[in-house]
């Protein structure tokens, strides 16, 4: 099936930063896909990029398979998007500010108005103007609008930014559904936890480089699991466990925890690592399984803590993550 | 579609009820002081009173309002959204120049209004000074809404587009006036101030020397310039990234 999303070398320079570099990846049509890093490592130039707003340096884009922004307008016209933050008038009420964007697709969009704010959960509020909204209802409006023009894809850039857990909930759902209903959606974002729960696919960028991509299991799986062992003497402990037949690896992680590298992990090998220690009388406080979680396959991938990755930003291993507060221009 | 385009335009225009309605209440405030104030004569009817106190109040309205639509919707990061509905960008830069244009024509007409009622009841009236008055008007609105606007498209800022378009309007009068003194007088003839003023007033060139140049060229002087902003500011929009 053609991608609905597809980069070939796309690269975005401002001067001589490079925020997207050499990026090469298709994106599967029918599913989730997550664009995962942290704060300013280039997600939202990229979506810009694949949106038309903004012109890449150098490589091609398509979406829907039509090129942009050669065939912008046509390639947009089943496209619904947030970037960076959903802005509107805050002047005006919710449904008249998506009376205004059905204004510019036609009378189609016109007949969506009301089914999305019911899909948003927000009909009740679409009399309110928006300057009264909070950050989590206009992020549903946001994707109300979004769903104006019947979208094969939606774009999302950050989009459970200000929602609280029932919102996250509700919109982890919101996105199943739309992804069952056989539209594509392609969400960024910093909060590995969230992109766990929602995403078919990812693609784990770094400083503007593609480092990974692929289904979230076949990611899972390529990373190193390993078993931790909490133990009353760690200088006793690390021979034995070093000497296990199935170890890789035996890092120590904290003062009394080391961590038992392996390429595949069993319940026998827990049990093993156990009696080894029992038997040479090392004390065991805690034995468990670590592994097929994203943060940590992130975590190897970019070689660095999560909270310090370039040094731009963080990714947060989970929760909302809060906005810096924005200022609306006077009207 | 532009038609849609348009009105999605005016609901924000007008939306912005401030300047808006504010624009108006100020034009038709200073019309009543000059009604209250004023003494018609024959060389200045009622009319024409009302017109030029109408149309030079106004104008900084439509100074403010003109600029907001040019630049509000990038400086309130609305833009990119309109971008988004797939709608060419120049087709978007083009409703904001005729969104405003309709806009002022509320504001025209209430002026015109007074104009006719306060006239008719001095018995100065002339069907002849009503359509110079609300041609004069409606170019001096025109004009100034369509030059604030595209300042505003070209600045990006809703402050400093309102007050670049304010200073062109004045700054532009003093210059002209430097030009025509220490410079060229003929040169002074066709800048934007100067062409504005014949058409706006619809004087032919005469001896006294208000105006040196012939009517029609000076409609071709403000088309041009009036082009030349709007295309600026088309092509900026153009090539924005958003």
């Amino acid at each position: 099936m053609e991608p609905v999303i597809s980069l070939n070398n796309v690269t975005k320079r401002f001067g001589q930063n490079v925020a997207v570099d050499s990026v090469t990846i298709d994106v599967p049509r029918g599913q989730c896909f997550a664009w995962l890093g942290p704060n300013g490592c280039g997600k939202t130039t990229l979506i810009r990029m694949v949106l038309g707003l903004a012109r890449a340096s150098s490589g091609s884009i398509q979406v829907r398979g039509l090129s942009v922004p050669g065939e912008t307008q046509q390639a947009l016209s089943r496209v619904g998007a947030i970037v960076e933050e959903p802005r509107f008038y805050p002047y005006l009420s919710g449904q008249k500010n998506l009376e205004i964007w059905a204004a510019h697709q036609g009378s189609d969009a016109r007949a969506q108005i009301a089914p999305s704010l019911d899909r948003v959960g927000l009909t009740s509020r679409k009399d309110d103007k928006v300057g009264g909204y909070s950050l989590g209802m206009r992020q549903r409006l946001g994707v109300a609008r979004a769903l104006l023009n019947d979208p094969e894809l939606l774009v999302l850039d950050e989009p459970t930014n200000g929602l609280d857990p029932a919102g996250l909930q509700e919109f982890r759902h919101m996105i199943k559904e739309l992804v069952r209903e056989g539209r594509s959606v392609f969400i960024s974002s910093h909060i590995l936890s969230e992109v766990e729960l929602m995403a078919d696919h990812l693609a784990i960028i770094e400083k503007g480089k593609v480092l990974t991509h692929g289904s979230l299991d076949d990611l899972k799986r390529g990373g190193t699991h390993a078993i931790a062992v909490r133990t009353t003497d760690v200088a006793a402990a690390e021979p034995l466990l070093r000497a296990l037949p199935f170890a890789e690896e035996v890092v120590r992680e904290g003062a009394d925890t080391l961590n038992v590298k392996v390429r595949e992990i069993e319940d026998e090998m827990l049990l093993q690592t156990g009696r080894e220690l029992f038997s040479a009388g090392v004390g065991v406080l805690e034995l468990r399984k670590q592994g097929e979680t994203l943060e940590r396959r992130f975590l190897e991938l970019t070689g660095s803590a999560a909270g310090e990755l370039g040094g731009m930003g963080a990714v947060t291993p989970g929760g909302p993550s809060t906005p810096a507060p924005t200022t609306e221009p006077g009207a | 579609m532009m038609v849609p385009l348009l009105g999605a335009e005016l609901r924000r225009i007008v939306g912005r009820r401030g300047s808006f309605f504010g624009s108006i209440g100020f034009a038709l405030l200073i019309v009543v002081i000059a009604v209250l104030a004023a003494n018609p004569n024959e060389d200045d009817t009622a009319i024409e009173i009302v017109s030029v106190a109408g149309r030079y109040a106004g104008l900084l309205g439509v100074v403010v309002m003109g600029a907001l639509a040019g630049s509000y919707d990038t400086a309130n990061g609305t833009m990119r959204y309109l971008v988004l509905t797939g709608v060419p960008r120049w087709k978007l830069a083009v409703v904001r120049l005729l969104g405003i244009m309709v806009a002022v024509l509320p504001m025209t007409v209430l002026i015109l209004v007074i104009g006719i009622v306060w006239g008719s009841s001095q018995g100065d009236l002339e069907g002849k000074a009503i359509a110079e008055s609300a041609w004069a008007i409606v170019a001096t609105l025109w004009t100034w809404g369509l030059v604030a606007a595209s300042v505003g498209m070209l600045m990006r800022s809703n402050g400093p587009a309102i007050a670049v378009s304010i200073v062109l309007f004045f700054g532009g009068t003093l210059i002209t006036g430097l030009v025509f003194e220490f410079i060229s007088e003929e040169l002074s003839n066709y800048l934007l101030p100067s062409v504005f003023e014949q058409v706006a007033s619809l004087e032919s060139k005469n001896g006294d020397g208000d105006f040196a140049i012939a009517l029609g060229a000076a409609f071709v002087g403000l088309l041009v310039w009036l082009g030349a902003l709007t295309g600026l500011a088309i092509g900026r929009t153009n090539r924005d990234e958003y």
